[in-house]
């Protein structure tokens, strides 16, 4: 596999390809898989409540396979560029995709055909992924690398992204057990507190740490605020330990005390990202901006609707929508608007060699497939919700349509990267090996 | 952008700045234009393509060659070998668009305008040279500017910031 360890002959901060790009493959293929599920898995799309079965093994193929694997290939790539510190082995960061990757798709697999013995085996393996890169990002993350104040808002979230991790990956193994045995008090409830967990906590912190790092870098803007940063981390922060203490008080207060904080943390979050991007140099930011801009839109309206079960309003199949806008609306959108510039980006850096012209990172994004997915994804949100919304079935099920139309997009567009990717490292490389002289650019 | 405790990553990133205001008035005057050459007796487009041969004149040779000479041994003998060498080979790639489209500009200013022929040459490396450029700046600004905060002591910080202002 190349890369520029190998090309270069340096220990750096870069992993081997193989490494970000393994997770992110194996997303785009979760992806397809969950979009698949929801499709021809013949449970109804609307009014969904948890418990075993097609839908909760999709949703488990997008949070767990889609959102979480991502998120560790691109942390694994991206984190120790910002702390200038490579990750500690990465051995043990093939070893949390061996682990994570497979008992993701086994735990899926278990849900959907309600096997537990494979759900739990899969589940625990996919606990153990993510402890493992838990804990080379917890390395990572110690002090003793960058100060700068930027930094330290980037640790921040982090920290209560890996928290909530850890808090949400035990309750899951409880929920999973608790299938079978009945042990836990009140199932739903916890099951909310998982889902905010995961969702806000680990994907939402994480997404919001990176961004004060990539929106800057993508957009050419300048950092954005460090107060605010601080300060939307510590209101989440406040927002998640009171919707985990909420699953033991009675009464719907708590919830809506957690939700109202969160609220803050995402108004003061976009209020930095506003600045960024309006203090921008590049100016054509593209489709994937789009996309991260209807994301940022789509999250506090998601947010707001997780008020009206916790106050008992249960019209409209409202505790479906939140789940449609929070995973597909917010954080898929989000991501996958983020992925159609790094993955190129990293493509293109990985594709280079000593004395070689890098290639253009225009010349390995096919920009067709993205657009196409871009409409089909916001299409299948649009349909989802509005299925639900109206109880129409033959909506929900047009919506999933149209995200595995995306999927495939998305898989188009990856084929072609890797291919124009591949073709033009092997160019550069007979290059340079006819121009050996060259190979000497070193000042 | 981050990680500006530095005065040679303040100093960087504020040419970054000034390269990045003359890329994007190039990369608007070439969407707008497609295969029409622009009218250059006045207006924006000249105002562009004078920015853009003074960045290529003035700033990117400059800007390179002290990152080269000067800033990246210091970086590679803290351990970034392989991301100087990255960078470096950006800017072989960078330094042959960035000064075929400056000559062409220059040419064109100085007749009053393009030729439909000179047009096409130019446009075709001009937006190489703003692609390749934005996405190294992109890359200095996380990447560069994140190592010069962590690896660079703040003598060898004061020293390489005198050193880069006396090329100015």
């Amino acid at each position: 596999m190349f890369s520029p360890d190998a090309a270069f002959g340096s220990r750096d901060r870069l992993l081997p390809a193989g490494v970000p790009f393994g997770f992110f493959a194996a997303a785009l293929a979760f992806h397809a898989a969950g979009w698949l599920l929801l499709l021809l898995g013949g449970e109804a799309l609307l009014g969904f409540r948890g418990g075993p079965g097609t839908v909760l093994a999709a949703l488990h193929l997008f949070t767990l396979g889609v959102l979480a694997t991502t998120a560790m290939g691109a942390s694994y790539q991206l984190l120790p560029m910002a702390t200038v510190r490579p990750v500690g082995s990465a051995r043990w960061a093939w070893a949390s995709f061996a682990l994570a990757v497979p008992g993701i798709a086994l735990f899926a697999a278990g849900l959907a055909l309600w096997q537990d013995v494979p759900a739990a085996l899969g589940g625990l393996l996919a606990a153990a992924g993510l402890a493992v890169f838990a804990a080379l990002m917890a390395v990572n993350l110690c002090p003793g690398g960058v100060a700068a104040p930027e930094m330290r808002v980037v640790r921040h979230y982090a920290w209560g992204a890996l928290a909530s991790l850890a808090a949400a990956a035990g309750l899951g193994v409880a929920l999973l057990c608790d299938l079978r045995l009945g042990f836990l008090p009140d199932h739903a409830s916890l099951a909310g507190v998982h889902l905010g967990l995961a969702l806000f906590g680990f994907m939402g912190m994480l997404a919001a740490g990176f961004s004060t790092i990539l929106v800057p870098m993508l957009a050419l803007g300048p950092a954005p605020s460090v107060r605010l940063g601080h300060a939307s981390a510590a209101a989440a922060e406040v927002g998640l330990a009171v919707l985990v203490a909420g699953a033991f008080l009675p009464g719907p207060w708590p919830t809506v005390a957690a939700v109202l904080c969160g609220l803050a943390a995402v108004a003061l979050h976009l209020t930095a990202m506003r600045a960024v991007l309006k203090a921008r140099m590049r100016k054509r930011l593209g489709t994937a901006f789009l996309l991260i801009r209807v994301a940022w839109a789509v999250l506090p309206v998601a947010l707001a609707l997780a008020l009206l079960p916790a106050l008992g309003i249960d019209a409209f199949n409202m505790p479906t929508v939140f789940v449609v806008l929070a995973v597909f609306g917010w954080l898929l959108t989000f991501l996958f608007g983020v992925l159609q510039r790094i993955a190129p980006f990293l493509a293109s850096v990985h594709a280079t060699v000593p004395g070689g012209r890098p290639p253009l990172v225009s010349k390995l994004t096919p920009e067709r497939p993205l657009k196409v997915h871009a409409a089909l994804h916001l299409a299948a949100v649009a349909l989802l919700v509005a299925g639900n919304l109206f109880n129409v079935e033959a909506l929900a099920r047009l919506g999933a349509l149209s995200g595995a139309g995306g999927a495939v997009a998305l898989l188009i567009f990856a084929f072609a990267v890797r291919r124009r990717t591949l073709a033009a490292w092997r160019t550069a490389l007979s290059n340079t090996r006819s121009k050996p002289g060259d190979l000497a650019c070193s000042t | 952008m981050l990680h500006m405790t530095s005065r040679i990553g303040r100093m960087l990133h504020d040419d970054h700045l000034a390269t990045l205001r003359a890329l994007e008035d190039l990369d608007a005057l070439l969407e707008r234009q497609g295969d029409t050459p622009p009218d250059l007796t006045a207006g924006p487009a000249r105002d562009a393509l004078a920015a853009m041969t003074g960045i290529v004149r003035d700033e990117v040779g400059r800007h390179f060659g002290f990152e080269e000479e000067h800033l990246f041994p210091a970086l590679r003998a803290a351990g970034q070998a392989g991301m100087t060498q990255l960078l470096i080979s950006e800017h072989r790639a960078i330094l042959p668009a960035a000064e075929a489209a400056g000559a062409l500009a220059a040419q064109a200013l100085a007749a009053g305008a393009f030729d439909p022929t000179a047009w096409q040459a130019f446009a075709e490396h001009a937006r190489e040279f703003v692609e390749r450029e934005m996405f190294h700046i992109q890359k200095e600004e996380m990447g560069l500017l994140a190592a010069i905060a962590a690896l660079i002591g703040p003598d060898d910080d004061a020293r390489l910031a005198e050193t880069f202002k006396a090329l100015t």
